[in-house]
């Protein structure tokens, strides 16, 4: 044998010893034991890591697995907030071929990634007409993609809330009712500026919190009607509205305290629990924020929806991936998703309401039952949130993130507005797959 | 080279490794040039050859050329700036003062830490109201040295180099230290015996003794200049805006977050092309180096 055929036979069999290495290891993974063999497994992904969250979650999992003793349930949480780790094993996992029997989602267009790629598999039979007649139009609308209903929503969660303290509302007489529109609170941030306190706490280190206070003020000064051009892409150059818009948006920033940028969404709520500064804007989630630091709601701080009569919705839901490999038991999972049953078990432990209009109310808190009424309400007008990536195109999100965030910083309203109408024309409008209608 | 008998059991034992390697690393290079030609965008990869149309693009986005310059400026002032400050710590410690263990141990610390970690830390340190500099400046009445550091986006930057400078003077100096302690104890000797001054010794005995080492930390250093990530993420996410996006930063953005994996690929590459135009040149040095 020639020297370098020699080498050639070495290498051959160091690649076989790698391939049967290696199959060794893959193969005992995937071998079943006997007792998993017998009961159908039910695979979830989800994000809820956090404290209060995973206690929900597991509630929520023992109630179905009282049902459904023959399903085992392999819960797999990926930490970090609002999925950002999840996806890319999501992506890794579907790109693969083998993704979970079901996972968490935002509804709306966070979904639109996988339904573009045809990784989601339409639930329409799971959609009873009971569970139509009982989820709000809206929300109804964030699931449905190509009239097919996509995915379950197991909660809500609301964005445009101002959280105070109520000491230094007590202190200056500031009375929480008399604020309805955003000017009415804008009157009282000047007062509490003039009596030497912060207005406003801000923390967009990780810039959605400022994208969420843009979102607040498109529908505060422009309406629905508004909110709803701008989140379908129909918006042109040098729009007055949006210039208003990004004015209010910049009035907001000048009432905020000056180191917003450093600061996380957390750390802004605990300068209001520490009374460094008298409101925040941010979602209900703020509310399980004060809670767990031990003040009680409507006693020790208080809660007004801006503007009112507007429901910013936040949702998570479960959806069918079209590869899973256990699709009889994660249809039975959405459907138990759908039920008050679950819904009651899961939000009071979480910290957000029920989306099904007919969940009774007693496990709630006085602000969540607040939110409840007014999300029952015929009046009330409910739009996907834009920072929580349910009512545009990622890409565009994603951009409108650093626009806006840089806009915080800069405060140049005209370089804004140029920026968000090129983003609009290059993200928002190529990637466009519905047509909202929210009025 | 010469030649060794042993040279198949070397080859059986290395093939798993090179195996593994040669796709992990060097086919998923390939694929990712690949994919900067197509229009790979959304979930599910689409193969279309578009030729150059991403590059055309990219050199158009004016992100491109923020996250371009702040790497420059990671080059320019990261760089040297740690090299410098391992360079002294190095020649102080060398004074074979008491206790040079322990600092040692001290100015090498911070580059056992993770990025996480340290970023984090300078999150605190440089926090506007609340942070150690400006409560430290508040305290000694320099009120005029305060400032909004990381957020502002005039400066943030700089302060995210002064934190890099800080994490890998550390390692600059453990190699200088090395190469010093290295040096035969007769250069020194002559160089006393002729009447070298200390400054003299360093000047001409022992700094240009220092070039090999120096071209280590230096490839070393430009190529985590090109991968600052993490550090950058946890502590700016890239903002103010895109005022701190580098290269890496905008490329998992379009990837990840917008689903653009062409555009992301793109960015990929001209990366790759910039640490190939660092490390290049060194391997040839340090090859031409080993024959001499």
């Amino acid at each position: 044998m020639s020297k370098r055929r020699q080498l050639f036979v070495y290498l051959i069999i160091g690649i076989l010893a790698t391939a049967v290495v290696s199959g060794c290891i893959s193969q005992k993974e995937t071998t079943p034991t006997a007792t998993q063999a017998q009961k159908e497994v039910l695979e979830i992904y989800h994000w809820w890591t956090a404290g209060g969250e995973k206690e929900a979650f597991d509630a929520l999992a023992k109630k179905f697995q009282e049902k459904y003793p023959n399903i085992e349930i392999k819960a797999n949480p990926v930490s970090g907030g609002a999925g950002v780790n999840m996806k890319m094993i999501l992506q890794s996992l579907m790109l693969a071929g083998k993704p979970p029997d079901t996972f968490q989602v935002h509804a709306g267009y966070e979904m639109a990634r996988y339904i573009k790629a045809n990784q989601l598999s339409p639930i329409d039979d799971i959609w009873t007409d009971d569970m139509k007649k009982n989820y709000p139009d809206v929300i109804e609308q964030m699931v449905i993609f190509n009239n097919h209903y996509y995915a379950v929503p197991i909660n809500v969660h609301r964005a445009n809330v101002i959280w105070y303290n109520k000491k230094i509302f007590e202190k200056y007489g500031i009375d929480p009712a008399s604020i309805k529109t955003i000017d009415d609170l804008f009157a009282v941030a000047e007062k509490l500026k003039k009596n030497g306190v912060t207005p406003f706490a801000l923390g967009d280190r990780n810039k959605w919190p400022a994208t969420q206070v843009f979102e607040v003020m498109l529908v505060a000064v422009g309406g629905i009607d508004y909110y709803q051009k701008f989140i379908n892409g129909e918006i042109s150059d040098n729009d007055p509205t949006l210039k208003k818009v990004l004015e209010y948006f910049v009035k907001y920033i000048e009432y905020s305290n000056p180191d917003h940028a450093a600061k996380t969404w957390d750390e802004a709520c605990a300068m209001v629990y520490k009374g460094e500064a008298a409101m925040t804007l941010m979602g209900d989630w703020a509310n399980g924020y004060f809670k767990a630091k031990g003040w009680k709601p409507n006693v020790d701080y208080g809660a007004i929806p801006i503007p009112a009569g507007v429901y910013d919705l936040v949702i998570d839901t479960f959806v069918l991936p079209a590869k899973a490999a256990h699709p009889d038991a994660a249809k039975k999972w959405l459907s138990f998703i759908g039920t008050v049953e679950a819904q009651n078990t899961f939000n009071p432990i979480k910290g957000s309401i029920p989306p099904r209009m007919d969940a009774p109310a007693d496990p709630y808190d006085p602000i969540q039952k607040a939110f409840m009424k007014e999300l029952r309400s015929p009046d009330t007008k409910m739009i996907p949130s834009i920072a929580h990536g349910s009512a545009v195109p990622e890409a565009f999100a994603a951009d409108l993130n650093d626009i806006i965030s840089e806009l915080a910083t800069s405060k140049d309203v005209n370089k804004a507005m140029t920026e968000i109408i090129n983003a609009m024309k290059k993200d928002l409008i190529p990637n466009k797959i519905k047509e909202w209608k929210l009025s | 080279m010469r030649k060794s008998p042993d040279l198949p059991y070397i080859l059986l034992f290395l093939s798993p490794a090179l195996i593994l390697v040669g796709v992990f690393v060097y086919v998923a290079v390939l694929w990712n040039i690949y994919i900067s030609f197509t229009d790979w965008r959304g979930l599910l990869p689409s193969y279309r050859f578009v030729g150059l149309l991403q590059y055309r693009q990219l050199f158009h986005d004016p992100v491109f050329w923020t996250s371009l310059k702040n790497n420059i400026l990671l080059l320019l002032l990261f760089v040297p700036g740690s090299i410098l400050m391992g360079l002294l710590l190095a020649i102080m410690l060398d004074r074979r003062i008491r206790f040079e263990s322990g600092f040692r141990t001290i100015y090498a610390l911070p580059f056992a830490l993770s990025f996480v970690v340290t970023a984090t830390l300078w999150a605190w340190m440089y926090d506007p109201s609340s942070g150690v500099l400006n409560t430290l400046f508040g305290k000694l009445h320099l009120e005029f040295l305060k400032s909004r550091w990381i957020t502002d986006p005039k400066i943030a930057m700089y302060c995210i180099i002064i934190a890099l400078i800080w994490q890998f003077s550390g390692y600059t100096m453990i190699i200088y230290l090395a190469g010093i302690r290295s040096i035969p104890v007769d250069h020194y000797e002559a160089a006393v015996i002729d009447g070298a001054s200390t400054w003299q010794l360093y000047r001409y005995v022992v700094i240009p003794q220092l070039v090999k080492p120096t071209l280590s930390a230096f490839v070393v250093l430009m190529v985590f200049s090109l991968k600052a990530f993490d550090f950058i993420w946890v502590l700016t996410r890239g903002g103010p805006g895109t005022s701190t996006f580098i290269l890496a930063v905008q490329m998992y953005k379009e990837t990840f977050a917008k689903t653009n994996f062409a555009y992301g690929a793109a960015i990929a590459t001209i990366l790759l092309l910039m640490a190939l135009a660092v490390v290049l040149p060194y391997l040839y040095w340090s090859y031409r180096g080993e024959e001499e």
